[in-house]
């Protein structure tokens, strides 16, 4: 019979070494690091970008060296490194992303990112969506199904969705479905017709993922022990895969879906290019090109932290998923 | 059957005399793994014909050029990707007997293109998977074996894979100049990160194996230890890394080449023969289609095939 | 497990069925509201920087100056009612019209355009800090204009004293005034009989000062950030998306403008705008080269293919004269090297990149565009290089190359085949590429180009056309690729032998082009100086009389072409395509906005056929020569 113990109140020193050596703070202070490294490499990076490239002939006919040289050095392009990175960090903690110059020539940054950011985001969600309904749908399917006719045509569809460029066949789908079907061609937020096809293009690599990675588990769950013994048992086949099989399914997966999910955010480049949606898409790439390096910090940035953030939350659905879990042995998580 | 009334003869009974090597041969197994995994593989009819596909299909693009400058006269002839004659009548002509893929914009011959292109796009990847996979390789298995690495590598992996891959890719390409060399570099640059990471896990699940521990105990070098115990169950891991590179690389310059940063427009690739059929698809769709099935084929069977060996490697699937 | 897939099944059905319903649900365009497309995204929209089409299209209709261009070409009264100028034509006086309004971008109206807002706008103009602006055109034309430039330019070098002071100074130097309300007043340095020209400009537009104030940075940023007069406002911008414009209530023409709504959307690539058009989803579209002769092999579309009309845009090839390449740059001197590059091109073959239906309409052999400036008897300035104009393709005579090139190989190659002049060593272009001189032939070309596939494909059709013409043992073109920037990493180092670049042409007046292309000019990017051309472009810019004027003008000309320094290559626009719009219902004039305007398009149901056309062309053009007669008299 074990005696209660008296729960005495911790001393404030230790208190405070407990807190910073707990996981969490370490976890954050880490991730701190980790985006300010990256921020750091990409500030790097973009001034050793060449200097060419602001200025068209125009330009050159109606602005001086002088104010050629204003104009390089109030956007931050020219200028102490170190100055302009502690500022940009300063700008950063007041929430303050700053102009960009380039892109949209006097526009917060905050606002280009509100604006775009709803797009892929709705995609993105939406995408997801599909892709693990239809996803799991085809991976049990093909399960069911193993070596025929189905699971051929499933793998059929796979190979080619995860070996042929992506650029070939969405360009394909685009022309005629929307001939087929008689559908404008590009996205319109006020025809919903046109949502569909962007969101089903979005989905299919996605879908042949989950689809692959769900038939091979459940092949090899088929031979586990315990799924043997729920067998003899006498548990309905569809309880087995319900109950055990697919929970258990989810667990791995549960790692990378909500960094999937923030990520969407980045939005797909050729999806949006080719139906026109004003999404954040193409954005990061446009700024680099157009050397708007206000936006490019800002959107490395965003990524990062979402990538981290996905990262941290994927953990924790992990830790909430699967029991065995704990946290303080976690290091290798393979 | 137990035949209870079979005759018991003395010779049963006589005694067995002690012998060291035939207790080795009960222990000894015929097994190979090489033996298996190729067996194994071969046994899948889909995969052995894929895989015939993709050596033809590889073993043609890297041959064409030595049976094209074979022929009389190569430069003015249109085995030369780059030939062309000076007049609009030999431009963008569909398929026919002299040129089998037609001709693109300025008179060339697609047929010679699509398979110089073929070359230079396998080129590249294959360079990629090569460097990514040395260095991952090295890397990797370091990290997993020397514990103290893993702190810094853990954060140099955190840091470099959380900037998005297009960053470093234009990037790279701005400053240095689009070609052949920076894309390699571009994609390489974190590409050794993933293969890394995952040789590093690997590693550290054989680090903890009984035979492993065993080496450790008998004091076994470093060195040895990872050539003896550690790399020869990686190299199946590499094969299909390789193999599984190529779509990925393939798939990364069409991409590249359609936001305008891919391998220079006047070298062929496979990537820029798309890039360009793509625009003009619907007048002439023959100059799409053609790299287009070339490289379905090619991305297809290194995909299948790489897929295909990874399970033969397995040992839980060797007969 | 059946369960399951009875509701994919089902999801799936329903999702084909949707699609299929809302297909059928789609109308066609409307014959009220035109639907176009654009593939350059505009980053800021201010009315005086409008260097792509797109921006184009935008301002010239949600903003008015003082003078419009018909659909024939003829100067109109637009937010100007009438106007006067001085018998010397450097003062000129401008009635506005009463109750013309600045709306907000719902339609509202704010407050009525005035004088001032032009003064303001000139004001605005003149400052780089304010905004970019194609003011070097200006500068020279307005009194007091290039003084004050000047005095900015020396503030921000120097720094001395408060910006604002300097600022001051505009009202009192330059000759721009608002007399009263409504009637504003330009003083002009020079006679200049052709400055409506210059107003039909968006350098000319009016600027609510107050507005502009109140929005401060964010001026131009977003469709609330402007204000608008012309015939449209800004009802929606959505960048990477779309515009829409929506008719103007208080326009004071309104009743003239049939289209309703203007919806210019965005899209990847020009090759969709030819599916979107076939599916009746857009009022026009323009062929790109090999989709002309596509379409007019069609039998379904082959009768609404339509010609447009060519732009003013001129593109030529320029050699450098103070090439890196020592072998290049002694034989560029030699004039008969220089005629032989020019009867060595074969332009029509390089045209069939971009137009392999009609290559040779796109060919121009005079650097100044026609059909664009008329002297005061009606006659096209390039009639007077009506031999030149005639030649066509026929630039391109091999033989006559050649023997060109032999006299210069006799001139510069002495007997032992050594280049005079010239050291051998190694020489480094830019960062684009690394020749080794010899000082002997074959003379190394660098021919610089940009990585699309029409520059690609062009620049490996010149390297073919120049080598076989004279010889591989006698010229190497060297091809050398730029990634940036072309002005600034190419053309003003100067790290080409051989380059093209597209010009367009700003007023009615030939000193336009011809005056930048003196020692030193602006647009001389090869540097070449001719002091003969410059004294005959001096003596021409000081008549008055325009047909004396051009004359000179186009003997300077003709010096240029003649003598090889500017090689003319094609001109721009001149496409064909297919429409919905009444031909020669849109305004039209080589230069400024109104070519952009809706204003006065009518649209129809069906596209265009090619009777139709021509029908309406002949009346148009019997329309047009009642016209100019009445406007001789």
């Amino acid at each position: 019979m074990a005696t209660a113990q008296k729960k005495t109140p911790a001393k404030p020193r230790t208190r405070m070494k407990r807190f910073f050596q707990s996981y969490g703070f370490r976890r954050s202070w880490q991730s701190a690091l980790t985006v300010f490294l990256v921020l750091f490499f990409v500030f790097v990076l973009l001034r050793l970008m060449p200097i060419e490239g602001y200025f068209t002939r125009q330009d050159y006919e109606i602005m001086t060296e002088a104010q050629r040289a204003d104009y390089l050095e109030e956007n931050g392009i020219t200028g102490n490194p170190v100055v302009l990175f502690f500022r940009f960090l300063g700008n950063l903690f007041r929430g303050d992303l700053g102009m960009s110059f380039r892109i949209q020539p006097n526009v917060e940054i905050t606002r280009i990112l509100s604006e775009k950011i709803p797009y892929s985001l709705m995609f993105g969600i939406a995408s997801m969506g599909i892709s693990l309904f239809f996803g799991f749908a085809l991976g049990m399917a093909m399960a069911h199904y193993k070596d025929r006719l189905v699971d051929g045509a499933g793998t059929l569809y796979v190979v080619v969705v995860r070996a042929v460029p992506s650029l070939i066949y969405l360009f394909l789908i685009q022309i005629w479905v929307t001939g087929f079907f008689n559908i404008p061609m590009t996205y319109s937020s006020k025809d919903p017709s046109t949502w569909f096809l962007p969101v089903i293009s979005l989905s299919l690599a996605s879908i042949a993922w989950y689809a692959i990675w769900l038939r091979r588990f459940m092949v090899d769950e088929e031979n586990k022990d315990y799924v043997k013994f729920a067998k003899a048992k006498g548990v309905p086949q569809k309880r087995i895969i319900s109950g055990h099989v697919l929970r258990n399914a989810l667990v791995p997966l549960a790692q990378y879906i909500p960094l999937q999910l923030l990520l969407t955010i980045s939005g797909s480049l050729i999806i949006e290019s080719i139906y026109s949606i004003p999404g954040m898409g193409g954005l990061l790439i446009e700024a680099i090109k157009e050397k708007d390096n206000g936006l490019v910090q800002s959107l490395v940035m965003l990524f990062s932290v979402l990538g981290v953030l996905g990262v941290y939350l994927g953990d924790m659905l992990m830790l909430l998923v699967d029991p065995r879990i704990k946290l303080a042995g976690k290091t290798d998580g393979e | 059957m137990l035949n209870l009334k079979m005759k018991l003869s003395e010779e049963l009974f006589d005694r067995v005399d002690f012998d060291e090597t035939r207790s080795e041969k009960v222990a000894f197994s015929n097994y190979s793994y090489w033996r298996s995994t190729v067996r194994t593989f071969f046994k899948y009819k889909v995969s052995t014909v894929l895989f015939v596909v993709m050596v033809s299909f590889a073993s043609f693009s890297f041959l064409f050029p030595f049976i094209a400058q074979a022929m009389p006269e190569w430069e003015e002839s249109y085995y030369n990707p780059n030939y062309f004659m000076l007049d609009a009548g030999t431009f963008n002509k569909p398929p026919s007997e002299q040129h089998w893929f037609g001709t693109d914009a300025i008179g060339r011959d697609i047929w010679a293109r699509t398979w110089y292109g073929t070359r230079t796009s396998l080129l590249l990847g294959f360079t990629i998977a090569f460097f990514d996979v040395t260095l991952g390789l090295l890397a990797g298995a370091l990290w997993g074996y020397v514990k103290r690495m893993d702190r810094l590598m853990t954060e140099v992996y955190n840091v470099m894979t959380n900037i998005p891959m297009t960053v470093y890719l234009v990037l790279f390409t701005y400053i240095l100049k689009p070609g052949f060399w920076t894309i390699v570099l571009a994609m390489c640059f974190t590409g050794w990160l993933s293969i890394a990471r995952f040789i590093r896990n690997k590693v550290l699940a054989i680090r903890e194996s009984e035979y492993n521990i065993a080496s450790h105990c008998l004091g076994t070098p470093l060195r040895r230890i990872l050539t003896r115990n550690i790399f020869p169950f990686l190299v199946s891991i590499v094969i299909m890394q390789v193999a599984l590179t190529i779509p990925y690389s393939i798939g990364s310059e069409v991409f590249l080449g359609f936001i305008g940063l891919g391998l220079p427009v006047d070298q062929v690739s496979l990537g820029n023969l798309i890039n360009q059929g793509r625009a003009t698809f619907e007048i002439f769709p023959y100059q799409l289609i053609f790299p287009t099935v070339i490289l379905s084929f090619v991305t297809v069977a290194f995909y299948i095939v790489g897929n295909k060996f990874a399970d033969a490697a397995d040992p839980r699937n060797h007969v | 497990m059946v369960n399951k897939q009875k509701l994919l099944m089902a999801a799936f059905g329903m999702l084909l069925l949707a699609l299929t319903l809302t297909g059928y649900a789609q109308s066609g365009a409307s014959p009220d509201v035109y639907y176009s497309t654009y593939t350059t995204d505009v980053t800021i929209l201010k009315q005086y920087y409008v260097p792509d089409t797109t921006g184009k299209k935008v301002i010239a209709n949600v903003m008015d100056g003082l003078i419009e261009n018909d659909r024939f070409g003829f100067y109109a009264p637009s937010l100007a009612e009438s106007w006067t100028h001085s018998d010397d034509f450097t003062v000129w006086t401008f009635q506005l019209r009463k109750g013309a309004m600045w709306v907000d971008h719902s339609g509202k109206a704010r407050e009525e355009v005035t004088a001032q807002d032009f003064v303001d706008g000139l004001r605005y103009v003149a400052d780089p800090k304010k905004t970019k602006a194609d003011v070097s055109i200006i500068k020279n034309v307005i009194v007091g204009l290039a003084d004050y430039i000047g005095l900015l330019q020396d503030y921000d070098k120097n720094r001395k004293g408060a910006r604002e002071d300097v600022e001051k100074k505009f009202d009192e130097l330059v000759g721009v005034k608002a007399i009263d309300r409504y009637r504003v007043q330009y003083v002009l340095a020079s006679p200049t009989p052709f400055f409506e020209s210059f107003l039909v400009t968006e350098i000319f537009l009016p600027l609510n000062q107050k507005f502009v104030l109140e929005a401060g940075i964010r001026y131009g940023t977003s469709k609330e950030y402007l204000l608008y007069n012309g015939a449209y406002y800004l009802d929606t911008w959505q960048r990477n998306k779309e515009f829409v414009l929506v008719k103007n209530p208080h326009y004071y023409d309104k009743d003239k403008i049939a289209i309703q709504k203007v919806a210019l959307q965005k899209v990847a690539d020009s090759a969709t705008n030819i599916e979107m058009f076939k599916r009746g989803q857009l009022t026009s579209v323009s062929l790109a080269g090999n989709q002309i002769a596509f379409y007019m092999d069609n039998p379904k579309w082959k009768d609404f293919i339509n010609l447009s009309e060519k732009s003013s845009v001129v593109f030529w090839f320029f050699p450098n004269f103070r090439s890196k390449n020592a072998e290049f740059s002694a034989f560029i001197q030699q004039e008969s090297f220089r005629k032989a590059l020019y009867h060595a091109i074969d332009r029509l073959i390089l045209a069939q990149i971009y137009n392999s239906y009609d290559a040779e309409e796109m060919l121009i052999n005079t650097i100044l565009p026609d059909d664009v400036i008329f002297d005061e008897k009606g006659n096209d300035y390039t009639s007077a290089l009506q031999d030149l104009k005639d030649l066509g393709k026929g630039t391109y005579q091999p033989e006559l190359a050649r023997a060109y090139f032999q006299s210069a190989r006799e001139a510069l190659v002495d007997a032992k085949g050594m280049i005079k002049g010239v050291k051998p060593g190694k020489v480094k272009i830019g960062s684009l590429v690394e020749l080794d001189i010899d000082a002997k032939l074959p003379i190394q070309l660098v021919y610089t180009h940009g990585t699309s596939t029409d520059e690609t494909q062009m620049a490996l059709l010149l390297k073919a056309n120049l080598e076989q013409v004279f010889g591989k043992e006698n010229l190497r073109v060297v091809l050398a690729q730029y990634t940036n920037n072309k002005y600034e990493t190419v053309i003003l180092p100067g790290y080409y032998d051989l380059c093209y670049d597209s010009f367009s042409f700003k007023y009615a007046d030939p000193f336009a082009q011809l005056g930048r292309l003196v020692t030193g000019g602006e647009v001389n990017d090869g540097g070449f100086s001719v002091p003969e051309f410059d004294a005959l472009v001096a003596e021409a810019s000081s008549k008055i009389l325009l047909s004396e004027r051009y004359q000179l003008f186009a003997k300077a000309e003709r010096l240029l072409i003649e003598g090889g320094y500017i090689l003319p290559w094609e001109s721009g626009g001149g496409t064909y395509g297919m429409s919905k719009e009444k031909p020669f219902t849109a305004p039209r004039g080589g230069f400024g906005l109104s070519r952009f305007k809706y204003k006065g398009i009518v649209l129809q149901n069906d596209p265009v056929t090619k009777d139709e056309f021509e029908k309406l062309k002949t009346e148009y053009l019997k329309e047009l020569e009642e016209r100019k007669s009445i406007f001789n008299q």
